[in-house]
């Protein structure tokens, strides 16, 4: 199953964001803070240790990325105030430090050339980023956009960002930095856009069930993929089978894309759209990203919600 | 009632108690919020405010010489206004003021009277007319209107609730029912819900669905026949050769289409317009909202215009102002924001701060 690479597919069921405003560290702490020790149970259980209390319920999954020796996250520091901090991987919870320079409320980060790439904003968005190590010298690629929508991440990869935006049920991306040309069109969507990019491929979701993928960066004609055994392409024209596999999140590291596919299985009560369907039987595999033998990595008999792809033994 | 009529009838008591009956001057304004527009020479470039009050505009249009505007005052109801346009203030006459409350709509002068949809709930009520001398009340041509309306000089068109064309001519007490468009528009798993229409040569043309533009004789003669079919369209004008319409997104576009038929000849003429919407084609000329910053709170934007049917440079007549609709994309009638003329442009911005407030702008062609 390791064959290619060390990388995991660490699957967060059912708490997909908010968790309480707590950062936690996989490892085990000595000390005793409110929130120490909490586990997820199960085969794949992780010990955590809380490193810093924001206001709840406003830090998410989306608001965490890391770069170099630090821990990026961002948040709600009380009520008012939006807030972006750092800390050190190694001793986080001794070096959280806030970052001046950002007066917005972030809703995504992503590590992307050295950057701390961010989707922020109040009453509008804009997307763009800040410099490394020290969220200085901001840098908007396109700005003035209505909410993104929960969840929806934008993506940097290739030289350009991708976004999805649910007033216009479309996906756009532009050119890094400042969008010359403006933004364009590059697919729509109905559903959940989850975008995720490897090489010169662009992956997304469009609630169709189908994985969507454009060569070029987007520029190529975007082609239909099924999540079967080597994910082959869908005929023009074709439905999908209702009682075929569905891909209901993605993301691509180093080759390979990986699925978590959800279904009913054999039980009843299942409703994958619903943080109460706990019912639900998940697994998360994996292709090369041109296509090939699907790899199974995780079954799950529970409703998965939001998974990443991270390198092992990531604290250095 | 809203609350907020509440707060404008207090306020409206106190300005016209304290204003002595609108004697004050409030920068060229009287105490109603309209001015008379200073001479042309003044400065060509800057807007110049015909009306800036506690009241919606809510339907507009222009000939060459009169402004004509719908003027909702909460609780009071509508006031149906004319002036010369470089007379508003002084020479401003009320045609009619009677109750109401609804929705902003498409005015329109054809002939001696002025037409406007009134709504008592979507959809509207009826077609709504008063001849320019003016009218107590109203005239109310019965009909649950589903559609924009448009004009040809002869009769006003809109599409019902049941997806009839109908038409109404001056003098007429009752709608013309001219032909049932549904068998030509409701499609397996489609949906009809016409939006905007126009009126080219010997055809209605309207947006069904946000997705396509169908066109039907004006008499109803023959079937709606699919026309165009596009992402989110917006607004539709037409000149005696082409229909142009937008695509109302964040990368929108203006395009264009022969009347000839436009299947394979639909051309983008204007691209990276965000979210253009209200386009409406005069005398060679189009213009349309960009909708710059999609606030909820806040909306603002631009009108743009460029030549037609080139369009090869799109000029930003008026930038960075509060949008009357503040919905990303807005409605079918956005266009009724807008009224053109040979020498003028005016449009309709919102009132920051204040639901129940709008202004009323010109510049110079």
């Amino acid at each position: 199953m390791m064959g290619r690479g060390f990388f995991f597919a660490a699957v967060m069921a059912t708490c997909s964001s908010g968790c309480g405003g707590e950062v936690n560290l996989g490892g085990k702490s000595s000390d005793t803070w409110p929130g120490d020790g909490k586990t997820v149970e199960g085969p794949h259980a992780v010990e955590t240790e809380l490193v810093h209390q924001l206001f709840p319920p406003f830090l998410s999954s989306h608001t965490l990325a890391v770069a170099g020796d630090y821990v990026y996250f961002a948040g709600w520091e009380n009520s008012v105030h939006p807030a972006l901090h750092r800390c050190r991987k190694t001793s986080c919870r001794t070096t959280v430090e806030g970052l001046a320079n950002t007066s917005d409320l972030i809703h995504s980060l992503q590590v992307y050339e050295q950057r701390l790439a961010v989707a922020a904003g109040r009453d509008t968005q804009w997307l763009g980023s800040y410099a490394l190590p020290s969220a200085s010298d901001k840098q908007v690629v396109v700005d003035n956009l209505p909410s993104l929508g929960g969840g929806l991440d934008p993506l940097f990869h290739g030289g350009f960002v991708y976004w999805s935006l649910p007033q216009d049920g479309a996906i756009y991306r532009c050119a890094l930095p400042a969008c010359a040309g403006g933004p364009e069109r590059m697919g729509s969507w109905h559903n959940d856009a989850w975008l995720s990019g490897e090489g010169d491929l662009i992956f997304w979701l469009q609630g169709d069930g189908f994985i969507h993928r454009a060569a070029q960066f987007g520029g190529s004609p975007a082609q239909r993929l099924l999540a079967d055994q080597t994910l082959s392409e869908a005929a023009a024209g074709d439905e999908l089978d209702p009682s075929r596999e569905k891909a209901g999140l993605i993301a691509t590291s180093q080759g390979e894309l990986y699925a978590c596919l959800q279904s009913t299985g054999s039980r009843c009560g299942c409703n994958p759209t619903l943080s109460s369907g706990s019912d639900c039987v998940a697994s998360v595999v994996r292709w090369p990203v041109a296509g090939g033998a699907r790899e199974t990595i995780v079954s799950l008999e529970e409703r998965v919600s939001r998974f990443f792809v991270f390198e092992k033994n990531w604290r250095g | 009632m809203h609350d907020g009529y509440k707060s404008w009838l207090i306020l409206s008591s106190i300005l016209t108690v304290g204003c002595g009956g609108g004697a004050v001057d409030l920068g060229g304004r009287d105490a109603s919020g309209w001015a008379d527009a200073p001479s042309q020479e003044a400065d060509s470039t800057r807007p110049q405010t015909l009306f800036e009050g506690k009241a919606l505009v809510f339907g507009l249009t222009v000939d060459e010489t009169t402004l004509y505007a719908l003027l909702f005052h909460g609780e009071q109801g509508y006031e149906l206004v004319a002036c010369p346009i470089d007379r508003c203030r002084s020479e401003r006459s009320t045609l009619s003021f009677y109750p109401g409350a609804g929705v902003h709509t498409p005015l329109i002068l054809m002939g001696d009277r002025l037409y406007w949809v009134e709504f008592d709930d979507i959809p509207g009520q009826g077609i709504a007319s008063c001849p320019l001398a003016g009218c107590e009340t109203p005239d109310l041509v019965l009909s649950r209107i589903n559609s924009d309306i448009a004009a040809d000089g002869e009769h006003v068109y809109w599409i019902d609730s049941d997806c009839w064309l109908n038409r109404l001519g001056p003098g007429s007490a009752e709608p013309e029912k001219l032909r049932d468009l549904r068998p030509a528009v409701l499609k397996p798993g489609g949906a009809a819900a016409p939006g905007t229409l126009a009126i080219a040569g010997e055809h209605v043309y309207f947006i069904n669905a946000s997705v396509e533009i169908y066109r039907v004789k004006k008499d109803g003669s023959e079937a709606a026949t699919p026309f165009a079919n596009d992402e989110r369209i917006g607004g539709i004008g037409v000149t005696t050769e082409a229909l142009y319409y937008s695509t109302t997104t964040l990368a929108g576009a203006i395009l264009s289409c022969p009347l000839a038929g436009c299947e394979d000849q639909s051309r983008a003429i204007a691209t990276n317009q965000r979210w253009p919407s209200g386009l409406q084609t005069h005398h060679g000329e189009a213009f349309w909202f960009n909708t710059e910053q999609p606030s909820m709170q806040s909306a603002r934007g631009s009108l743009s215009s460029c030549r037609l049917p080139e369009c090869s440079t799109v000029k930003e007549v008026v930038s960075n102002f509060p949008l009357p609709d503040r919905a990303v994309g807005a409605g079918s009638n956005d266009h009724a924001w807008v009224a053109i003329n040979r020498a003028f442009v005016l449009w309709v911005e919102a009132s920051e701060g204040d639901s129940l407030g709008s202004a009323l702008r010109r510049l110079p062609r």
